[in-house]
Formats: structure tokens, C-alpha cells, sequence
């Protein structure tokens, strides 16, 4: 557990309980669903079943006049509405753009993967609008389709778009090409791993949701839904529906889970803004589970090769990545945003001088994929820790020793990467050694020995990863103190789920000597909020923490100034406390309420803004043991430690429950999860009956610490942790594995998932090799 | 789901009236499979009876050298039965091990067994336990009542009342559970009484089977050992996302022997 101040009652490193619990863990809390009216009409999307098809609504009487409808929608009534466009095409090597491949709000007549939207029935109930939709007739005329990221590209695959001549959606490259086929050349030793980064479903608890208002006197919308920022939104439904953003008020409250896949907009959205203005009446929508495993951007996949140049000592030269990132059937918002982050991370924790790598985006007939937790983070992180640990196999030393002679020295701070990016501070070492001690690493044999009287194999890796995290910009924080001595802050991210108002609050309260939990954290609404950046890449409290100590440090000024005046002294005489101004070593004071009355507007409001001009650099190592069992090929981890480099620790329990989670999520994405399409792109893994997730009987105790080294980009020197746990996860999970098997057969690779089945079928053939 | 009649039946004879006059309708019990399926749109019978209105239908009692169980009773009950846990200690650790708490409290026995998942539990415990199903119209042996993939001998206007489990002189039971649904891959139930040794297995095939081989040469030594190197065929066995026919062949024996050693220490 992460060191607490003693002497911190709220600020920074304070383990404060969370504010938001008691609401949340009572059934109180207000997700969109909640806000929908008894009368409001409920959309259904009708979908596709098809992976690849031209279709024709051929019919739509029998829906329209089934009961309870009040509109059927298709393509053909969406001429107003613009299509969800993505945001990030990649520059290729030629200079050239990539063409867009945009998504139609509904498809006007061909469908691209399995849950494409062809059709929205609007009804008095969701049974009335199921019903009416299987009245719709349509005509399809099924095409080949292709699923599998690898074979995208081959020949005779079919095009996702017809009349295309390939697969490939753009080529990207960073890097210096000359200099690394340079290195490569004087090696003294190449070492090369293959990689299959498993597609993932997000699986957030709450599954997307909107209800929306028209109102006609203004025509104006009221849009309630589920994301990570309302303004983002607010600006693509109006850039989507041609509508002037000052008429759509987006507003979002308590959120189940977001994990990037909830930043953005999807056609649901603008079909419930269209049928609620066409009938003059609150349209709502409630994503099933099912719907959310075909229509909610996926995550990860990737295909990898990736070759390490080394010089006689095991010393790297360069790195060489050929990457083939999935996009789905068409681009997402930051679809190609996604594997270029990771890339911007390919160097990891390692002094190596220059790379080269370039990306394939493909399309396949899936659902497309964007950001999940992480958002090529994980991927980075899992293709240079893998290649490290084979380098150190290939150069025949340790996995700690080839780590040792290639990370980045604390001398060599900043440092500029051969991908352009600066670090600013890094122990990397130093953690290494910590964790290894904590993980009682050099114990291991006993171990190994102990496990393999039970029948299983025991393997032991780590991962030494860094990330990237809050990223160049700003989050504005306002405070008001409130009539009755409480203050409101309202900020533009979005609490998921993470806790936010306990956060901010302990930030601001300190500055202001009172209560934590009279500070209230207001977020997720256009109307209130001037301006917000949402939440993602882990950047709510390294940019909005140290705004929030900014706004609270000026109202405290303010509050000060306002005392010192009534109280006829000077306001550094003037201490905050207990929730009132008093006058230092005397007995006047003033409370909050009365400073509340005293003050004017322009006092009692105050702005804090922190501008960031570079990312942040969370670190750390992860070291994890796994048992294997012969007879069954389960693979289980049994032994978790995590010494996390995250600059400074805002709430230790909070901290503490984000990497958990994310620990979780890796090895979920290690040993269980896995998104399968069988050759039609049909969806295999279509629900929770054969996606597994991780459960709390699959995952041992975590032993967390920090060993922080504060950042010198950020105000406060936090560095971020909303996504560390997933992105040092699944390398550390998978050295292990790869460890155990090497240990036995001389062979480790196996992608991920390591399910029982896959693990089985590899002992069986590494045995079989054994045997040759 | 579709729309469809509800009608909470005040006896199992009432059960079977409504049955007679309505072919399209399903019995409710727990509702553990029914329900998704009718979220899901899997199903669309016309009318749900709901079995949970009649009076003694979830008692658990002592029958001569077998204990009792009334079809509605739930998961949960026969494992927290104490009748269960003394008599048939191994069918009350079996009944825990289904689902969740949630599962375990809503599903029935009746339901279960009228369903036949082919990755249900029960069935296994059913075959090898030799329990007789007693049904409104007939009093059948387990390894006659399933038939196939959710597939029994329960005709359209006949409902389950209990089941008779023999006391065994000694049993186990152990799964290998889907990783994600937890339902059986492979589950195997050994059970050694007075008339024999038997072992059958669930989620393997289509059905649940009586491994014979393995009941012969555990017949001649209770031992794990005696049965470790055999092998199944892999012709008929099931295969999916979690598990190939040849895995599951595999499986069968390493659940079995897993058992065998629950019960010889």
C-alpha cells in the first residue's frame, strides 16, 4: 500500500474514503436510464445479421402499422444527418492522406459487419418495437466476408467495401528507416517474437443508454447519455445532425464503466434526437448486453512482428515493429489514433538509439475498434516486453540483466525517444529491484519445485513498462463557495466510476481548510460546464487535480482577502480552518456561510487552470507467478506484485483500486478474453455464456506499492494511473507463462488468451517436439 | 421477449390440464434457462405455467434406502438439505457447484433435469447414482429418461414430481467448468454402491453416458490409477469455442480420476 502523510487529513496522499459510495452502493445513484419518463418512447435498432450483404428495405407497412409504433426510420429519412466521421487518419509514408471510410448513422444499402444498424423502430415499449422490427422486410444479398486481422490483407480475400482492391485502410510509418536497417546490419545478435494482441468487449456494467428531449419552442435537445465528457459529444451530434451546438445540452451523471469506449458517439445517439423531434415526444434507447457486444467499439488486435538489433553485450541498437492493427468494417473516431499511441511508446523504458515501424491498418467485416483502457498502450508495452524478455533468452542473460543494461540511466533525464516523446523522470532500475525483492524473486526455485509436486509447471516474469498519460493541454476547474459555506467545483471531465468527487474534493478542500465532503464535484453537463475535455487517457487528475488546486488556492486567497477586510486585518493573518477564516492566534472568526454573504460574485468564483505541455510518464514494474497444470492446462496466477512509479499519490485507495482493476482486466485479456468471429464474420463469442471475464476466485492478492518519483511536467507531479494496471499486466502475465513453458521444453510462445484449450493443445504438441 | 399468457397453476394436476389443452404452452419451474431464452427470443410458447404456486412440490425426504426429492426444489435446497448432505454428501456438493447464489436459489432440480442441457450437472448424478424420475404418468430409471441433446422422454402433458436418489455407499463428483458460462464442460459423477460401481458423464456429449470401461476397471480396483491411461473416443463428443472433442475426451478421464481420488483420499 502506498505511503499516507500523517499529517494529510485531505489533501494529497490523504486515503480518504469515497463521498460518492454511499449514494452509489445505496441504489441512489442516477445512471441515464434513470432519467427517462414514464411516456418515453423507446427505439430499437434494427440490426444486421450479416457480416458482408447488399440489402433492400423492400417493406416497412407492417411495421409501421404494428402496434404501439410511431415511426420506423431508414437511411432514406436521415438525408439531414451527416455520418460519424473519424477524427485520426494517419499520414502515410507518401504523403498522402488515407480516404475515410465513414459510419452511417443507418446503413442505405449494404451492411459491414454483423450489427451494422439497418433500421429504428420507435414504439410505446421496447417489446412493441422488437416486435414491429422483425415486421420489416428486407431483402439481403450475402458477400464474403473476412474476420481474421491477419488474413486481411492476403490475396483473394474479399474487400469489406466492394469495388476495393484491398484491405488495407493506410500504411503509417514512424521512425528512421535508414538508420535502423543500419543497426540491424552491425548486430551481433537479432532477436524476433510474432504477437497476437486478442481483441477485447469492453463489458463496462452499465451498457450505453440515452434519452432525449426536444423541445419545440427552441428546438432545442435535451440529451441525457452515458460517456466520459459531455462537450466532445455535444460538438459531434451537432457536427453529425446540423444541428447549432448551443441547442443540444448533453448531460451525463453517474457512469458504470467507461474505459474509453464511452467517449464517443454512436449512431444511437442521433436516432433518438431525429425520432424524438419528428414526434414531439422524449425518445429513450438502452443498450442489452447483446447490442453491446456487436455495435460498441472493440478493443485491441493487433498483429505483430517485432525484431530487437543487438551488439555483442546484449546492448540494443534498434527495433524494428511490422504492426497490422484491426479497424473493423469501417474507422472509428480515433481508430488509427490508437495503434499510432502505442507506437509513439514503442521504445518503452530502454535506451535504443532509432526504430523503425510501420503500421497496417486493415479493415475486416467486424465491429470496428477504437480506445479501451490502455489505448495502444498495452499493446506497446506488450510487444517491447516481450522482445526484451527474447532478447535476453537470445543474448543468453537474465531477464532483469538485459533490463539492467538497456534502460534509460536517471542521468540521461529528459529524454527524447527515437518516437519523439520526452520523458522527464524515471527510477526504472531502481523499481526493477524493488519489486524483484518484494516478489522474493530469488526464491523462485523453491517454488518451482514445490508446484511441480502438485502436478504443475510455475513461471515467473515481470514487465517494466511506461506510459504515457494526460497528454499536452488543460482542464479548468470552477469553484463557487456556496451560501451555506459548502463549495460546488465543476470541472470538465467525467467520473466513470473512478472517483472523481472524492478526488477533487480532497485536492480543493485542503486548500481550503474545510470538509472534503462539503466540497461538491459537479461534472457531465453543457449547460453548466463553459468548456471540457472528458476523461480518458488517465487524465483527470494529473491535468483537473492540479486546476482544482489552483481554483481552491484562489478562492482560499479570496476568502482570506474578504475576512481580512471584515475583520479589519491583514488577510496573511488569516488561517483556514475547521470550515471557517480565522484570525490567526486570536479568537475572531468568520464562517464560511458569513464569508459566503460578505463577498462579491467575482470572489466568490474563482477559475483554476493548470496547462500541461507534455505527457506524463507513469512507470513501474510488474512481476507475476503462474502455475500451469498438466493434466488440464489451466494456467492460474498465483502471485502478484506491482512497485508502481506514479510521481505522487493523490488517494491511496482510490490508486489502489484503479490498479487493481486493471491487473484484472490484463489478465483477463491473458487467460480468458477473447472475441472470436468464425469464417462468415459471424460473432462466436456473442455473450457473457462463452466471453469469460475474470471473477474474483481467478485472481490471488495483489501486493501494490509505489515507489513514486515526482513528475517535473506536471504541478503537482502526479504522472496518471487510470490505465498502468492494464498496460503492465499482460507482459508480466505472459513472460510468466512463456517462462514456465521455457523451463520445461526449451520452447515458450503462446499468444493470448492462454485458455485451458489452447494451453493443452500446446503442451501437447511441445511434448510431441520433445519427443522428436 | 414475446408475449405470451401467464398462468400460476394451483396443482400439478391443473399443471397437466392446462398442458393438455394448450400444446404451445411451457411449464416454469425456476426459470434458470426459460427466461433467457425468452429475453433472448429464443423461444415463443404461447403461455408460461408457474409451477411455484403448488403446495409440497419442494420437499426432501427419506425413502427406504433412497432420499426423495420433489421436482421444485431448488438448487440451493438439496445442498443446504441436511438429509442430502448426511445421506448423499456428494449430490449436495454437486448442487453447490451450479451457477451462483442466484442460479442456485431460483433453479430446480424438476427444471434442470426436464431440460437436459447437455452441460448440466444433475444428469450425471442422476445416471450414476441409478435414480429413478417419477413423473405423472411413469416411474423411470435416469438412463432411460435422457434421450439426447435436450431431449427427454417427458411427453408434451407430462411433468416431473421427483426424483429417487439410491444412498450410495460412497460418491463424487467432479467438474470441469466452461470459463465462462461455469456450466460442464466435462463433469463426471462416480458413484460405488451395493449393485456396483458407476460413472457418468455430462457436458461431454450430447448427452450423459455411463462410461463403462472405466466402470469395469474401477469394479475390479477403486484406484485412480486403474483408470488414468484409458481414453474415450472422440467421435461424439461435443466441441466448441472452450473445448475440442479430443480436449474433452481428455477430460473425461482426468474428471473421473479426479473424482475416484476425492473419494479414496
Amino acid at each position: 500500500m502506498a505511503q499516507v502523510s500523517p499529517h494529510t487529513r485531505f489533501g494529497l496522499g490523504a486515503a480518504l474514503t469515497r463521498t460518492e459510495d454511499f449514494r452509489l452502493l445505496t441504489g441512489q445513484g442516477r445512471y441515464t436510464d434513470d432519467n427517462a419518463p414514464d411516456n418515453a418512447l423507446h427505439g430499437f435498432v434494427l440490426r444486421s445479421p450479416y457480416a458482408h450483404a447488399r440489402f433492400k428495405i423492400t417493406d416497412l407497412t407492417a411495421a409501421k402499422d404494428a402496434p404501439g409504433v410511431r415511426a420506423v426510420l431508414c437511411a432514406d429519412d436521415l438525408d439531414s444527418m451527416n455520418d460519424l466521421t473519424c477524427s485520426t487518419l494517419m499520414k502515410q509514408p507518401d504523403g498522402s492522406m488515407p480516404a475515410p471510410r465513414d459510419i452511417p448513422i443507418l446503413c442505405r444499402d449494404s451492411v459491414h459487419h454483423v450489427g451494422d444498424a439497418i433500421a429504428f423502430v420507435v414504439a410505446e415499449s421496447i417489446y412493441q418495437a422488437r416486435d414491429a422490427s422483425e415486421l420489416i422486410e428486407l431483402d439481403f444479398e450475402p458477400l464474403a466476408a473476412v474476420a481474421d486481422t491477419a488474413q486481411a490483407l492476403d490475396d483473394g480475400v474479399a474487400p469489406v467495401f466492394e469495388g476495393a482492391t484491398s484491405n488495407l485502410a493506410y500504411t503509417h510509418f514512424e521512425g528512421d528507416k535508414a538508420a535502423t536497417d543500419a543497426a540491424f546490419a552491425q548486430a551481433a545478435k537479432v532477436a524476433e517474437i510474432k504477437l497476437v494482441n486478442n481483441r477485447l468487449i469492453c463489458n463496462y456494467m452499465e451498457p450505453r443508454a440515452c434519452v432525449v428531449q426536444w423541445q419545440p419552442d427552441d428546438d432545442a435537445f435535451t440529451v441525457h447519455l452515458a460517456s466520459q465528457g459531455v462537450h466532445g459529444l455535444r460538438d459531434t451530434l451537432a457536427k453529425v445532425t446540423n444541428i447549432a451546438a448551443d441547442k443540444i445540452r448533453v448531460i451525463t451523471e453517474d457512469v458504470g464503466g467507461g474505459f474509453g469506449t464511452k467517449v464517443f458517439c454512436y449512431r444511437e445517439y442521433p436516432l433518438c434526437m431525429a425520432a424524438a423531434r419528428l414526434l414531439g415526444r422524449t425518445v429513450r434507447w438502452t443498450s442489452d448486453r447483446s447490442e453491446h457486444f456487436l455495435q460498441d467499439a472493440h478493443g485491441r488486435d493487433n498483429v505483430t512482428t517485432a525484431r530487437m538489433a543487438m551488439d555483442k553485450d546484449g546492448k540494443f541498437l534498434a527495433i524494428e515493429v511490422d504492426l497490422i492493427a484491426a479497424m473493423g468494417a469501417y474507422l472509428h473516431a480515433f481508430g488509427p489514433f490508437i495503434p499510432y499511441l502505442g507506437v509513439s511508446m514503442t521504445t518503452g523504458a530502454y535506451d535504443i538509439p532509432t526504430m523503425a515501424v510501420t503500421t497496417r491498418g486493415v479493415f475486416t467485416n467486424t465491429t470496428p475498434v477504437d480506445a479501451y483502457r490502455g489505448a495502444g498502450r498495452p499493446e506497446a508495452a506488450y510487444v517491447i516486453e516481450r522482445l526484451v524478455d527474447q532478447c535476453a533468452l537470445q543474448h543468453g542473460c537474465s531477464v532483469d540483466e538485459i533490463r539492467r543494461r538497456n534502460f534509460i540511466q536517471p542521468e540521461q533525464f529528459p529524454y527524447t525517444t527515437p518516437a519523439g516523446r520526452t520523458y522527464d523522470v524515471g527510477e526504472f532500475e531502481q523499481h526493477m529491484s524493488l519489486c524483484m525483492e518484494r516478489a522474493d524473486w530469488s526464491g523462485f526455485s523453491q517454488r518451482l519445485s514445490a508446484a511441480k509436486r502438485t502436478g504443475c509447471l510455475r513461471g515467473i516474469g515481470m514487465s517494466t513498462y511506461i506510459e504515457a498519460c494526460a497528454f499536452s493541454g488543460s482542464e479548468p476547474a470552477f469553484m463557487q463557495l456556496q451560501a451555506d459555506g459548502s463549495c460546488v467545483l465543476k470541472i470538465g471531465t467525467q467520473s466513470n466510476g473512478q472517483g472523481h468527487e472524492t478526488a477533487y474534493a480532497q485536492i480543493a478542500a485542503a486548500e481550503l481548510g474545510m470538509d472534503y465532503e462539503d466540497v461538491h464535484v459537479q461534472q457531465g453537463d453543457t449547460a453548466t460546464l463553459p468548456t471540457g475535455g472528458g476523461t480518458g487517457g488517465s487524465r483527470s487528475l494529473p491535468l483537473g487535480g492540479a486546476s482544482s488546486l489552483r481554483a481552491g488556492r484562489t478562492l482560499a486567497n479570496n476568502i482570506r482577502t474578504i475576512a481580512g477586510r471584515e475583520l479589519q486585518t491583514d488577510p496573511d493573518n488569516i488561517v483556514l480552518e475547521e470550515g471557517s477564516a480565522k484570525v490567526r492566534g486570536g479568537n475572531e472568526f468568520l464562517s464560511l456561510a458569513e464569508i459566503a454573504a460578505l463577498g462579491t460574485p467575482a470572489e466568490l468564483n474563482t477559475q483554476g487552470e493548470f496547462q500541461q505541455a507534455e505527457a506524463t510518464y507513469p512507470n513501474g514494474t510488474h512481476i507475476c507467478e503462474v502455475d500451469i497444470e498438466l493434466a488440464t492446462g489451466v494456467t492460474r496466477v498465483v502471485s502478484y506484485t506491482i512497485v508502481d512509479d506514479f510521481g505522487v499519490t493523490v488517494n491511496p485507495m482510490l490508486l489502489q483500486g484503479q490498479i487493481h482493476g486493471g491487473v484484472v482486466q490484463g489478465i483477463g485479456q491473458c487467460l480468458m478474453e477473447h472475441v472470436v468471429y468464425n469464417d462468415d464474420a459471424q460473432l462466436l463469442s456473442a455473450t457473457l455464456m462463452d466471453y469469460a471475464l475474470p471473477r474474483a476466485d481467478d485472481i490471488p492478492h495483489f501486493h501494490f506499492e509505489t515507489r513514486n518519483v515526482p513528475s517535473i511536467t506536471n504541478e503537482l507531479g502526479i504522472k496518471g494511473a487510470g490505465e498502468a494496471g492494464t498496460i503492465g499486466s499482460c507482459p508480466a502475465v505472459m513472460n510468466a507463462v512463456s517462462d514456465a513453458l521455457l523451463r520445461e521444453f526449451g520452447h515458450g510462445q503462446i499468444d493470448m488468451p492462454v485458455t485451458p484449450l489452447s494451453m493443452w493443445q500446446k503442451l501437447n504438441s511441445l511434448r510431441d517436439r520433445a519427443d522428436v | 421477449m414475446y408475449d405470451f399468457q401467464y398462468t400460476k397453476v394451483q396443482s400439478i394436476d391443473d399443471a397437466v390440464h392446462h398442458m393438455q389443452q394448450d400444446e404451445e404452452a411451457v411449464l416454469l419451474a425456476g426459470g434458470m434457462t426459460l427466461l433467457p431464452a425468452l429475453k433472448q427470443r429464443l423461444a415463443q410458447p404461447t403461455q408460461l405455467l408457474d409451477l411455484s404456486g403448488i403446495e409440497n412440490f419442494s420437499s426432501i425426504s427419506v425413502d427406504g434406502d433412497a432420499i426423495r426429492i420433489a421436482a421444485l426444489t431448488t438448487h440451493a435446497g438439496v445442498a443446504g438439505s441436511p438429509l442430502v448432505q448426511v445421506h448423499i454428501p456428494a449430490l449436495a456438493a454437486l448442487a453447490n457447484s451450479i451457477g451462483d447464489p442466484q442460479v442456485r436459489n431460483r433453479g430446480t432440480l424438476g427444471g434442470s433435469i426436464a431440460n437436459a442441457d447437455p452441460a448440466a450437472d444433475y444428469p450425471a448424478a442422476l445416471v450414476a447414482l441409478d435414480a429413478t424420475v417419477i413423473t405423472t404418468k411413469q416411474t423411470i430409471a435416469a438412463e432411460d429418461f435422457f434421450v439426447d441433446l435436450f431431449e427427454t422422454v417427458l411427453e408434451s402433458d407430462e411433468i416431473i414430481t421427483a426424483v429417487s436418489f439410491p444412498k450410495p455407499r460412497r460418491a463424487a463428483y467432479a467438474k470441469f467448468a466452461n470459463p465462462a458460462s461455469r456450466y460442464a464442460v466435462v463433469g463426471v459423477f462416480v458413484a460405488e454402491s451395493d449393485a456396483g460401481c458407476r460413472v457418468a458423464v455430462t457436458g461431454a456429449q450430447g448427452s450423459v453416458f455411463r462410461w463403462q470401461e472405466a466402470e469395469a476397471a474401477l469394479s475390479s480396483e477403486f484406484d485412480a490409477k486403474s483408470i488414468e491411461s484409458l481414453t474415450l473416443p472422440t467421435d461424439d463428443m461435443n466441441e466448441d469455442l472452450h473445448a475440442t472433442a479430443d480436449y474433452r475426451a481428455h477430460l473425461v478421464v482426468v474428471m473421473a480420476c479426479q473424482a475416484v481420488r476425492e473419494i479414496t483420499g
